[in-house]
């Protein structure tokens, strides 16, 4: 019984801490949200008028700790939405309120989310005195403060401290997309530094970079991305295939057509045949309708794509072929036609006497492609007859 | 009443508060899992890391998909808000799962469908597909029309229809709010490994809801929508977070949960035969990954939410328990094997023996504390003071854990503003163990015994429209008795 008691006041006393915390936590964020909505309703009016270039005279600096952060989260929420001389504006008040000192500070805190939040700040609002303190905390414990540093220092431009924040992140096994993330915000300055990742990087890196230059879009490291093409390294052949049909790069269309037709995993080929449709270059079509009839379906949907994307070479490529396309190419192909809307001006032409076009329209009719036709015929509309004699083709009834 | 009888009600009543207790201390520690990871939710991901998202151009593309049956009322608008999200590149497949109303017609009629030969990935199999339809005013909507086989076939044909590397499974009456997506996707841009990441489901009766988008958040004013509000804060908030923690969580709910394709595909899709799927296909998914030895996660991200409208009448509220019961049952038996299990480490060490500990033989159990207890005071075995604390253990235990949840929510999201608002959660953390919480735990024990009975029914849920204005009723989605 003693024991019983000893439980039931053990959970009656948890009960009322947790209402205790939860009447302080109501308390607490009140006071606080009153003191930020106090500090707002002083500043915000001539923040603003001053950001935008009404007064010149800034908001003098706050002397509390607690309005300091709230000035600095308000200058970190505008400064995206800003460009120019505001954005200059809202970085010269950033300074000139001593925030960047406290920031600094914040950057040896003992609460990681500061830590995190003064790292970001100092990135977003494109402080250069910054770079060394950021450098330096890329070598702390806490993973997310090294993230956060390696962000800020990319919004800096810093791509002298690439080397650096690739080591930093490794030592902390960051997540691959985060680290994409970070190469992507240095944009095109970190090109080269990427093009000598990709020639010479483990393979991780080598992959991270082959996204990251597609991403960027940059044509510098095109060179680079041709010759990973053929790296035994399937996932980084991948890559560099979507990179290099994201860069629109047709010097690349003969080895990704050798890629697309060769034995490499299905998703290298998928790639590849994405890539062509990318680069919307002619000289692929042939190799394209020869996809048609690939056995993975994902193949040939890529390779059906790419030809729709190429417009007219492509059908007219199709058209011309299709005696020697199997049923499930030409259904592949004509259905995304179809979705596309391009399935009944082929149908027009065909029942203007266009006799390949005419040929395709059975083909497709005949592999089941026939919405358009059903649709043509139960509207009497002009081309009804026309659709109405293809599908009695195939003893339907319209 | 024999010597030996009695000893054994002792011992029993002791081996309960001993229950009562062990499974206060899982949830208190998974509770405290769910706060660190709130906690480092926050630390890694603001509004920047949202903004981020939007803009990068490494943010996949997503497929949401969405199984309808004899939603007509309201599948208009549900589309409408699915469509007016925030997210840089989507689509909606929606499958009109052979509905009997007009739900194909108002959707061809407000969406200008047209039918086009759309062709689908074989992936996985389903019931026939009668048509697939394009919207012209909405390039990034497609409707797949087939016959009738169940949510989780209507799923895998909408699957078979994504283009996108990452799918959404959504209910048609589910509200996602705009930045959910973006949200939820966050974890797959992080790490490559993720494999299905969910979001928190919260009550929608209550809330003003205009276009399809939640505009003002409240309580809701029925009492018993009031105590799902307080379990969903239990369940999502203090329990999925914290089993995410260790990469033991089992259930993304099919409400709203987003996943690689290429994943869901290589398991099978839904399994078109389970009353629980969306627990299945996350065990199976594990399973399959762990079997592989890949570097995998499954991901609960304590932000996005989807908004959902609960029953407000007993009948289908038991309806719905029992069937989310049977489904667990279900689950457990298919994937026995993993039970207790280190190959399948925190899955099969943690969470599947937890499951079946306290969320399976809980009911069981809850039930006998209640009945030997009685019975013990009616045989004079123990006296009254025992019995009242007893239950008085029991119902402070069950009050904490909810208690712990609201302030969980409170300290994190503070989606209820009003003092009175966290005044009603308080008082309906502690109401809800006098006459709710028995009477989930008989909807329990029900489900089990019907799940042995081989009862595969969905059972049916009466809806008010979010708009208050449509009154529809989710018929049965009719499975066949096993």
């Amino acid at each position: 019984m003693s024991l019983l008691l000893l439980v039931f006041w053990c959970a009656a006393g948890a009960v009322c801490l947790t209402v205790g915390l939860t009447i302080f936590v109501r308390v607490s964020t009140a006071i606080g949200r009153w003191r930020v909505a106090r500090y707002e309703h002083e500043v915000r009016g001539h923040l603003t008028a001053y950001v935008v270039g009404v007064r010149d005279d800034p908001p003098s600096p706050p002397d509390g700790r607690f309005e300091q952060r709230v000035l600095r989260r308000d200058l970190v929420a505008l400064v995206p939405s800003l460009k120019g001389e505001a954005a200059e504006r809202v970085t010269a008040l950033f300074v000139g309120s001593g925030l960047v000192d406290v920031a600094h500070r914040d950057l040896d805190s003992r609460d990681s989310l500061t830590r995190i939040r003064a790292a970001d700040a100092l990135g977003a609002l494109h402080v250069p005195d910054a770079k060394p303190w950021l450098v330096e905390r890329l070598h702390q414990n806490d993973p997310l403060l090294r993230m956060a540093c390696a962000r800020s220092l990319a919004e800096l431009g810093a791509v002298d401290a690439l080397p650096e924040i690739m080591a930093s992140l490794a030592e902390v096994d960051a997540e691959p997309g985060d680290v994409e993330e970070v190469l992507l915000a240095f944009g095109s300055s970190g090109v080269p530094y990427l093009a000598g990742l990709l020639a010479g990087g483990s393979a991780g890196e080598r992959r991270l970079a082959a996204v990251a230059l597609g991403h960027i879009g940059s044509v510098q490291a095109l060179p680079e991305l041709r010759h990973a093409l053929d790296d035994a390294d399937d996932e980084l052949a991948a890559s560099a295939a979507r990179a290099v049909g994201q860069l629109g790069d047709t010097r690349a269309t003969p080895p990704l057509i050798e890629l697309m037709r060769g034995d490499r995993p299905w998703f290298v080929r998928v790639a590849a045949a994405a890539a062509l449709g990318a680069l919307e270059d002619p000289a692929a079509t042939p190799a394209l309708v020869e996809q048609l009839d690939a056995e993975e379906w994902d193949l040939r949907n890529a390779a059906a794509r790419a030809l729709v994307a190429l417009g007219p070479d492509g059908v007219d490529a199709v058209v011309a072929a299709i005696d020697t396309i199997t049923d499930r190419g030409v259904a592949h192909f004509a259905g995304l036609l179809d979705v596309d809307g391009r399935m009944e001006p082929i149908i027009v032409r065909a029942a203007a006497g266009d006799a390949e076009c005419d040929r395709f329209v059975r083909a497709a009719g005949a592999a089941g492609v026939r919405a358009r036709l059903d649709e043509l015929a139960a509207s009497g509309r002009g081309l009804g007859n026309y659709a109405s004699d293809v599908l009695a083709g195939f003893h339907v009834t319209a | 009443m024999s010597g030996i009888g009695a000893d054994v009600l002792r011992v029993f009543n002791y081996l309960a508060l001993g229950y009562f207790g062990l499974l206060t201390l899982c949830y208190l520690a998974v509770t405290l899992l769910s706060a660190v990871q709130v906690r480092n939710y926050f630390r890694r991901r603001s509004q920047a890391a949202l903004t981020r998202t939007m803009r990068s151009r490494l943010t996949p593309p997503v497929t949401i998909c969405v199984s309808a049956y004899n939603e007509a009322p309201t599948i208009v608008s549900s589309i409408r808000a699915m469509l007016n999200l925030q997210y840089p590149r989507y689509e909606v497949a929606l499958t009109n799962d052979g509905s009997t109303d007009a739900t194909l017609e108002r959707l061809i009629a407000d969406f200008e469908l047209r039918r086009v030969d759309q062709p689908l990935r074989p992936g996985i199999a389903t019931a026939s597909i009668r048509g697939v339809y394009r919207s012209d005013i909405h390039p990034n909507l497609v409707v797949i029309d087939k016959v009738n086989g169940g949510r989780s076939d209507g799923l895998n044909a909408a699957v078979n229809a994504a283009t996108s590397p990452l799918i959404c499974c959504v209910d048609a009456d589910s509200l996602l709010e705009p930045d959910g997506l973006v949200a939820a996707v966050r974890p797959f841009v992080e790490r490559p490994s993720t494999v299905a990441a969910g979001g928190i489901i919260r009550v929608a009766n209550g809330c003003r809801v205009e276009q399809g988008h939640v505009m003002q958040v409240a309580l809701p004013r029925q009492p018993l929508a009031m105590f799902q509000t307080v379990e969903y804060f239990r369940a999502f908030l203090a329990a999925r977070t914290g089993w995410s923690a260790i990469n033991g969580l089992l259930i993304i709910s099919g409400a709203f949960g987003v996943f690689r394709r290429a994943a869901v595909v290589e398991v099978g899709g839904f399994a078109a035969d389970s009353i629980g799927e969306d627990f299945e296909l996350c065990v199976r998914l594990h399973r399959k990954a762990r079997d592989e030895h890949r570097p995998y996660r499954l991901d609960f991200v304590p932000d996005p939410v989807c908004w959902t409208e609960v029953p407000t009448r007993l009948r289908e509220l038991g309806g719905q328990r029992n069937r989310w019961h049977r489904g667990l049952v279900d689950t457990l038996w298919r994937h026995r094997r993993m039970i207790g299990n280190p190959r399948y480490g925190a899955v099969g060490m943690l969470s599947l023996p937890f499951f079946v500990a306290f969320e399976f033989l809980g009911a069981f159990i809850e039930t006998l504390g209640y009945v030997t207890v009685v019975v013990s005071l009616a045989l004079g075995i123990v006296n009254v003071s025992f019995a009242v604390l007893f239950f008085a253990i029991a119902v402070l235990s069950g009050v904490f854990l909810s208690l712990t949840a609201v302030l969980l929510e409170d300290l994190a999201f503070r989606r209820f503003e009003r003092n009175g608002e966290l005044l009603q959660l308080v008082a309906y953390s502690v109401a809800e163990n006098f006459g709710y919480r028995q009477l989930m735990t008989s909807y329990r024990v029900r489900g089990f015994f019907a799940y042995l009975r081989g009862n595969k029914a969905w059972g049916e849920i009466r809806r008010v429209g979010f708009a208050d204005v449509a009154v529809r009723t989710t018929k049965a989605r009719k499975k066949e008795q096993v």
